[in-house]
């Protein structure tokens, strides 16, 4: 009967059907307001990083804990003040006390792992501007060399017994990458670390004091680290020339022996000169002492990684005092050999060919290689964070590529230059195993010494070869200090490559076997949870011992909060349209149908039949109204959106569709009562009326 | 009496009776125009917000600039010259006109330059042009005496702020610059610092070795900020105007004169594309919801109304005229919606949403499809037949 009514008075039941759906339409429209609110909330949040990184490393942090151990360090590493006793916790100690504090999202645990690049040239400090880039970060790998040295002097140190004093002349560099240029000042330099043995029998009768390991006049083959001069960074005054005033201007020099005699007017042979040249045993390469002894640690506490081939065993002696003697392993490559007349000659004798066929290729493999950072997050290093380091070109690593691994990686624009690559290129990269330690440093810039530590990798090594070769698509050149001196260890220079960790498991797995401990640590912070993290840890004793960065979020936090107050008022606006809509509907309905319903009873239907009846004419109006309503406020907002607004706001239909079977249900319910009470209406009280 | 004074008389009071006797249906009414102007109301209140928010954002956001080579490279070893400083302080006007004004572009330069000096023994000249710029400084009190305060670094005065602990010879502190200056000064203690470096001794930025003898110097690294952020293109083409300051890029051939700026604007600019997305979001969605909300209104008063055509075809057989039934329609829906709106209006007021002219005039746009939805029915209804109208069922 309902339904002949609604076909007798189709005019009526499509503008209520319409009247719904206009309803529906708004909630929709509402809740994809609210929902596009939500997804710009979320793209808004991910523009922003907030960043935690251990901080306050004062100058005493900087000396290994080993000679602090027994006076002001706990046995837990935690260090204690001597005048109040308070205890300061250790990094260890600090970093699982901040991976439970509140809104910390994760720890970016980086890993940094050498890579030989077959088709680029290293980016070393002499690739750059030798006396005007930092140098230390050569170390292990570009500074590689095999020199031909003539022994000029060995003298024994007039205070320790067993320790020599060598003096060379070098006869010509055999290896050395082509960066460096030879030393313009003085032909010759020293060393005076002389606890080194070519081998444990290099001990006198009793076994007690070390042999000399050069005699004057001869020559030799040395390996090892060529440390060009200490650069030194200082001021001088220029006069006044054209458009230019008389002014002052950074003069750099090499801090060499020669700069000490003349400059300075000090004595060359002084042990406080400066000492240059080649340095190939301690303290440079690992030492393995055995039994843990502390200075198989690095700086920051860290066990320095053993290379094949270039590492040292050692052996304690006394000679006077306690006295420790280093040496190279007996299946490890010689670290120096005399020869006799040219030392290409010596290279095709049967002694010259582990130094021809092995030795001087390794020296060729670490100039041809980068250090790479894998990451999950560029933009939350801390070089980037304190705007040192910048996007020149391209874009950064998105998200995405972090996640699936995609091979992209990022490069500085000054290795680019070199490299003659531009974004879009690719990067070969033939990884090795991660290895690396970190150490200590002094900048001499100005008129300041900055203390500082940097992280440099151990050489590359066959042995340590991962078989993994990868082409990386450069997706953004970055900028990177020429002086990365960061007190805490969180700077890199401009050589590194940055790539997503995931674009290479088999450096993390091989990071995780190797128990090699995690890199250039960030700790991510929810954004907006900076203070309470902070007070989280002052509450647990380490106040300030983490520097924030947040890229402005805390700038924006009132903007954030405006942006969701915004979306709830739109869902709730759509939500209370929707039910006045429904209501006029229903109240409309039933208006309707309530005559009609009337007369069923009075003919004998049944309060239940006439129920069915109305249900059976209003259900479909009312699913047909919500159904034609969420398809109306989904296609306007979507359509409208996209001609008026530039980008393109796809609605949720999956969030319209649940909000429309939400309303549908309700709007059931609702119908489904109102129709049992208006069937179950007593006949006589129209009458009574 | 003709039927104009009585119906002066008889309407408003028909009206209410109508009204009254049908309470569901008058509450439902009022109740969607109520909505319809908290919604007008709400809406360009989240619009006047989220303008709001995005003056705030503009205000409180702080651009930061770094200054390079051309290439974009060599942020920490510049070796500028002190008068690129003056460029941007806008001090250099007279050097070449674009650099007029510059420091309405540009704020808070931060630069220093640091000097051995050879007496006080191992301690460093630092020059200075805030606080800011020298992160030694970062968690240090710096302590003026009466009369002088951070300013004292802009200028150009014989003064020093010297470590807490570093004795002096009265209210002056005699210097000794390192060769190849080699000067001797004496300079006025105008403040202390605390928690600082102890062996730093920090005096203005520009002040000469000599009483007016002034010279340039390099400086390591230079940052400033932009002077007002809801100016940024404005501010970067007045820095870029000039042939001093360019955009760094990595193909860029140095000549010597120009250096590069970065402009750390990305993070900002995307910021402010979103919450510019969300302004129009909602501009966008004001119109939209205004149809949708009219239309509401619309089949709420036509369907209320439709259902009293016999009540009208009986008012016409009474005698009533059309106009009058129209009258008195609209009457009755206006009562509701005025009643609704004000409910509507103290809703908002009463739940924080300010009320301004642009949502009355969308509240009012609302309550007008409303009174066109009753107007329209009360026309169909009165104009019809009398006859036809009595035969026509609820």
């Amino acid at each position: 009967m309902f339904h002949k009514q609604n076909a007798r008075q189709p005019l009526a039941a499509a503008l209520l059907a319409l009247l719904l759906a206009l309803a529906a339409a708004f909630s929709c429209i509402g809740l994809s307001g609210w929902a596009s609110f939500r997804r710009q909330l979320a793209e808004l949040d991910s523009h922003y990083t907030t960043v935690a990184y251990p901080a306050n490393r004062s100058s005493d942090d900087l000396f290994p804990p080993h000679q602090m151990i027994g006076r002001y360090i706990l046995e837990d590493g935690s260090r204690q003040n001597p005048e109040d006793g308070a205890i300061l916790p250790s990094s260890q100690r600090i970093n699982q006390m901040a991976e439970n504090a509140p809104g910390v999202l994760r720890w970016d645990a980086n890993v940094l792992a050498p890579a030989h690049t077959p088709n680029q040239k290293g980016f070393s400090s002499g690739a750059a501007d030798p006396m005007n880039y930092i140098d230390v970060y050569d170390l292990h790998r570009y500074s590689q060399s095999v020199m031909a040295v003539r022994c000029l002097a060995v003298e024994e140190q007039p205070y320790v017994d067993g320790v020599y004093v060598y003096k060379f002349e070098w006869v010509e560099p055999v290896c050395r990458m082509d960066a460096y240029d030879l030393p313009e000042q003085g032909k010759t330099f020293r060393f005076d670390t002389t606890l080194i043995a070519g081998s444990p029998a290099s001990m006198d009768e009793e076994g007690e004091a070390p042999f000399p390991s050069f005699e004057v006049g001869k020559t030799y083959l040395m390996r090892g680290d060529f440390i060009d001069f200490y650069v030194h960074l200082w001021l001088r005054l220029v006069e006044a020339a054209g458009d230019e005033p008389e002014h002052t201007e950074p003069y750099r020099y090499r801090y060499t022996t020669d700069h000490w005699a003349k400059e300075l007017e000090m004595d060359p042979a002084s042990p406080d000169a400066p000492q240059q040249g080649l340095y190939f045993l301690y303290p440079q390469l690992p030492t393995d002492y055995g039994n843990g002894f502390p200075w198989s640690k690095d700086e920051v506490g860290h066990p320095r990684p053993f290379v094949p081939n270039f590492y040292l065993e050692s052996n304690i002696v006394t000679v006077g005092e306690f006295k420790i003697i280093v040496y190279p392993p007996e299946d490890s490559w010689p670290f120096y050999a005399e020869y006799e007349g040219d030392w290409r000659d010596f290279l095709n004798t049967e002694e010259g060919k582990v130094w021809r066929d092995e030795i001087i290729p390794n020296c060729e493999l670490n100039y041809d290689s980068v250090p790479v950072l894998f990451t999950d997050n560029v933009q939350g290093l801390s070089q980037f964070c304190k705007e040192e380091s910048a996007l020149l070109e391209g874009r950064f690593i998105t998200q995405e590529e972090y996640d699936t691994g995609a091979a992209v990686c990022m490069v500085n624009a000054d290795y680019a230059l070199y490299n003659g690559l531009q974004v879009g290129d690719t990067l070969t990269l033939d990884l090795y195993k991660p290895a690396y330690e970190t150490q200590s440093g002094i900048a001499h810039l100005y008129a300041n010494d900055e203390p500082f530590l940097y992280t440099v990798c151990m050489p590359l090594v066959e042995e340590n070869r991962l078989d993994v070769t990868r082409d990386y698509t450069i997706v953004g050149l970055y900028t990177a200090p020429v002086w990365p001196i960061d007190p805490d260890g969180h700077g890199f220079r401009g050589d590194t490559v940055l790539a997503p960790k995931a674009s290479a498991p088999e450096v993390v797995e091989a990071a995780e076997e190797d128990k090699v401990t995690p890199l250039l640590n960030t700790l991510v912070l929810k954004n907006g949870s900076i203070e309470e993290f902070e007070a989280y840890m002052a509450e647990n004793g380490a106040a300030d011992r983490f520097r924030y960065y947040d890229y402005g979020y805390s700038e924006m936090k009132d903007s954030i909060s405006a942006m969701e107050s915004s979306a709830l008022r739109l869902a709730a606006l759509g939500g209370t349209a929707f039910l006045i809509g429904a209501a006029v509907f229903l109240l409309a309905s039933f208006a309707r149908m309530s005559a009609s319903a009337r007369g069923l009873r009075l003919l004998g239907a049944s309060p239940r039949k006439v129920t069915g009846e109305m249900l059976s004419a209003l259900l479909p109006l009312t699913a047909a109204g919500v159904l034609a309503g969420g398809v109306l406020g989904g296609l306007l907002y979507g359509r409208v959106c996209e001609i008026v607004l530039s980008q393109t706001l796809t609605p949720d239909w999956l969030m319209i569709a649940a909000c429309a079977a939400l309303q549908l249900m309700v709007l059931c319910a609702v119908a489904a009562c109102w129709a049992a009470l208006t069937a179950r209406r007593g006949l006589m009280r129209r009458k009574q009326e | 009496m003709g039927e104009k004074e009585r119906g002066l008389g008889y309407l408003p009071l028909l009206s209410l009776r109508v009204l009254l006797r049908r309470p569901g249906a008058s509450l439902l009414l009022a109740a969607v125009a109520a909505l319809g102007v908290y919604a007008g109301c709400g809406l360009h209140s989240l619009e006047v917000q989220q303008q709001r928010a995005i003056e705030d954002t503009m205000r409180n956001t702080v651009i930061h600039c770094t200054v390079t080579d051309v290439r974009g490279m060599n942020a920490d070893n510049l070796n500028l010259l002190s008068p690129y400083v003056e460029m941007l302080l806008g001090r250099k006007a007279e050097r070449d006109p674009s650099l007029a004004d510059m420091d309405k572009a540009v704020a808070n330069v931060n630069a220093k330059a640091d000097w051995e000096l050879a007496w006080p023994y191992e301690t460093t000249l630092c020059r200075l042009l805030s606080q800011a710029s020298d992160s030694r400084l970062d968690s240090a009190q710096i302590s003026f005496e009466p009369g002088w305060d951070e300013s004292a670094l802009m200028g150009g005065e014989m003064v020093c702020l010297i470590p807490e602990g570093m004795e002096t010879d009265g209210d002056y502190l005699d210097i000794v610059a390192a060769p190849p200056i080699d000067v001797s000064m004496s300079l006025r203690v105008v403040g202390r610092v605390s928690g600082g470096p102890e062996d730093v001794i920090y005096c203005p930025f520009f002040m000469p070795w000599e009483d007016g003898l002034g010279m340039a110097f390099s400086i390591q690294s230079c940052t400033f900020d932009i002077r007002d952020t809801a100016r940024l293109e404005e501010c970067k083409e007045k820095l870029f105007s000039t042939p001093f300051f360019v955009v760094p890029s990595v193909n860029a051939t140095p000549d010597g004169l120009a250096v590069g700026v970065l402009v750390h604007d990305e993070v900002y600019l995307k910021s402010l594309e979103e919450l510019r997305s969300n302004l129009d979001m909602l501009r966008l969605l004001q119109p939209l919801l205004l149809v949708l909300m009219g239309g509401i209104s619309f089949f709420a008063g036509y369907l209320v109304n439709r259902r009293r055509k016999r009540e009208f075809a009986a008012m016409r057989c009474l005698g009533m005229r059309r106009r009058a039934i129209f009258g008195q329609v609209l009457g009755e829906q206006l009562a509701l919606g005025l009643a609704g709106g004000l409910v509507g209006l103290c809703a908002a007021l009463a739940t924080g949403l300010g009320v301004r002219s642009g949502g009355l005039a969308f509240s009012g746009a609302v309550v007008g499809m409303f009174l066109l939805g009753a107007a329209v029915c009360a026309g169909v209804a009165a104009s019809g037949s009398v006859m036809k109208l009595m035969k026509t069922e609820e």
